[in-house]
């Protein structure tokens, strides 16, 4: 399959980078890993004139820890993030999805940056970051902006990023130590598929350990973009271990009101539907688990 | 446009001019003369493109040649040393993992990354490897054993 | 036994390194002189007239040597069971993937692009992708002479039985049959 040809730029940093991209104006793309890029172009999906690589630029891969938050750069790939110690620590939700994402060569060229950037509603790193409140930041030769993650993904394949706009990093705020979080992943074989639904499902509890303070769940597969299940959270905010067990299967009732997915050659409507409800109940009793039994936490 | 790059390819250093459209198993086939990488789906799904590139493996058919300057790669010719096969290729005859041979070279590659980083793989850690590399002819059971042989001898010849 | 060198013994498969060493030579790892590359244009489309094929605009490209279609072909009709096949598809595209026409050029790059170059036009038809509802009256004909698009099933069950073996039990139930007898030469 040939690609057409284009233009190649490998700027050196990412200030270059910008002043390319803001010099250039809608007809480039970015090219961080490539296996969602290249093979549009081979596919001729996408024609870019020109690419602006990003793989000479250094520090975009970073994972770091500030004072009250988790720095992800754009360019690190789901490899690198699936064994990172940090993010193993504190956000391992996160690292079990990126580690489903395609076949181990995939992983260890695609980057968590490409991966939202290409806005597949079933993206897999979406769904977990969407439930950990994080934001990402975009950046233009005249400077940064962070913005939350829900408010970069406009619709299937559409992001917030205008022309001249790169993504940066990505942002969580460090999860409290009494919190856990789980990801179940829907495919139709063992390993290397699209989701056919996504579930990322992250909770809390309180000081006293007896209450769940914070329920975030994330959809991915389900809807136009990555989705929250506002009304599923609010049923189990507050409740203890006993009455979070008996409000689960209608909150991941509510959380299915809240899907508007389709029927597409992987899996009906209905289909998916069904799972949601099934794997918020999993997810969800996983991360009860996990809380309750944790040591000085009341069950 | 061509683009000057270096590739180091089985521990050569190769200082080539490519246009930036031109993939890297495409390089390594046609410039380079190592046919050994082979091309199957050409959309980074069956693995045939599989070479390891600074140690792990990536499907070269998704690689634009540029994006490899200055990267170290490793195609199934650079497995022997000196004629003499990797214990890997040992296996995969002794075992009977392989057939038409065309997955073979990927195959092996995603293998050896993955005992390079864990020379014990169980069953599961050794499907997960090599999930990204599809084989039509013999079903997988027996690639799973030559590669697990490979884990197990280490360590009976540690024993010794 | 121990005077037989092969029976009895554990032999490696004849060309079993060579493979793992990525030596064999599969055909597109061919280099020949003076070789021209191949493409073949296919049918996005699982059943459609083929109505005009116009192809001078592939074949002015620079380094295409030949372009054919069927028209360019003796017409000749073959196949294993059924001489259902021509080489080119010549009135009709009979599954996503028939071979419509083709490219011979200097290299792979032009080869492609002279397949963007040749101008189709189709005429989209009705299709089964059932082989129960294809046999149904009224299931749009793969073939003209072949009604209710299935050739005799008795000759073929009869043809069947003389290739198998004396133990070999066929049991046909009451229930839908989902791995029909032509199955087994549905991936030609």
């Amino acid at each position: 399959m040939r690609i057409r040809p284009f233009e190649y730029h490998a700027p050196a940093d990412l200030e270059e980078a910008l002043n390319l991209l803001a010099e250039f104006g809608p007809d480039v793309k970015v090219l961080a890993g490539g296996t969602d890029l290249v093979l549009a172009m081979k596919h001729k999906t996408i024609l870019p004139p020109r690419v602006i690589s990003l793989s000479k630029i250094e520090g975009l891969g970073v994972v770091r820890e500030e004072t009250s938050t988790v720095k992800i750069g754009a360019l690190a790939t789901h490899s690198n993030l699936s064994r990172n110690v940090l993010l193993n620590k504190s956000m391992s939700m996160l690292c079990k999805a990126v580690s489903l994402i395609g076949s181990w060569q995939i992983r260890n060229v695609a980057t968590i940056g490409g991966n939202l950037c290409n806005a597949s509603p079933a993206a897999d790193s979406a769904a977990p970051l969407l439930a950990l409140d994080a934001r990402v930041v975009i950046a233009d030769s005249k400077g940064e902006e962070e913005i939350p993650l829900s408010s970069f993904f406009a619709g299937p394949g559409t992001t917030a990023l205008g022309p001249g706009q790169l993504l940066k990093e990505i942002v969580v705020d460090r999860p409290r130590p009494r919190s856990a979080g789980c990801y179940l992943k829907l495919m139709r074989k063992k390993a290397v598929d699209l989701s056919l639904v996504g579930v990322a499902f992250q909770a809390e509890v309180d000081d006293s350990g007896k209450k769940l303070s914070q329920v975030a769940i994330g959809l991915g597969g389900v809807a136009p973009t990555v989705i929250r299940a506002p009304e599923a959270e609010a049923m189990l905010a507050g409740l203890t271990y006993d009455k979070v067990i008996k409000a689960l299967p209608g909150a991941a009732r509510a959380a299915v009101a809240a899907t508007r997915p389709i029927s597409d050659v992987r899996a009906s409507a209905d289909y998916r539907r069904s799972m949601v409800d099934v794997y918020v109940r999993r997810a969800g009793e996983e991360v009860i688990h996990s809380l309750f039994n944790r040591e000085g936490i009341e069950k | 446009m061509k683009i000057p790059i270096m590739l180091t390819v089985n521990g050569e250093d190769h200082r080539l001019e490519v246009k930036p459209n031109r993939t890297l198993v495409d390089v390594l086939r046609e410039d380079l003369g190592l046919t050994g990488t082979k091309k199957g789906c050409g959309g980074g799904k069956c693995g045939s493109c599989t070479v390891l590139m600074d140690g792990l493996p990536v499907d070269s058919c998704l690689v634009l040649a540029p994006q490899a300057d200055g990267r170290e790669i490793v195609t199934i010719e650079g497995l022997a040393k000196e004629g003499k096969p990797h214990p890997l290729q040992e296996a995969f005859v002794a075992k009977g993992a392989i057939q038409c041979g065309y997955c073979s070279p990927g195959m092996i590659l995603s293998a050896k990354a993955l005992l390079d980083e864990n020379p014990h793989p169980g069953e599961g850690e050794i499907r997960s490897a090599i999930a990204g590399n599809l084989c039509r002819c013999t079903g997988y059971s027996k690639i799973v054993e030559a590669i697990q042989s490979c884990g197990l001898r280490d360590r009976e010849e540690k024993n010794e | 036994m121990s005077d037989l060198n092969v029976v009895g013994h554990s032999h490696p498969q004849i060309d079993g390194m060579e493979k793992a060493m990525g030596q064999t030579q599969f055909v597109s790892d061919l280099v020949l002189p003076n070789m021209l590359h191949g493409r073949i244009l296919r049918s996005p489309y699982p059943h459609a007239h083929i109505k005009h094929i116009d192809t001078s605009r592939a074949e002015t490209l620079v380094g295409v040597k030949a372009v054919a279609t069927y028209a360019d072909t003796p017409g000749i009709r073959f196949g294993p069971r059924t001489e259902d096949w021509t080489i080119f598809a010549r009135d009709r595209a009979r599954f996503c993937g028939d071979e419509i026409a083709a490219v011979a050029a200097l290299d792979e790059d032009t080869a492609e692009e002279a397949l963007d170059l040749i101008e189709v036009e189709y005429e989209d038809l009705p299709f089964v992708t059932d082989p129960i509802e294809a046999m149904k009256p009224g299931a749009p004909l793969i073939h003209e002479d072949l009604p209710l698009n299935s050739r005799s099933r008795q000759g073929m069950w009869m043809r069947h039985s003389r290739t198998r073996t004396l133990s070999m039990k066929i049991v046909i139930t009451p229930t839908r049959c989902t791995r029909p007898i032509w199955s087994r030469w549905a991936h030609w």
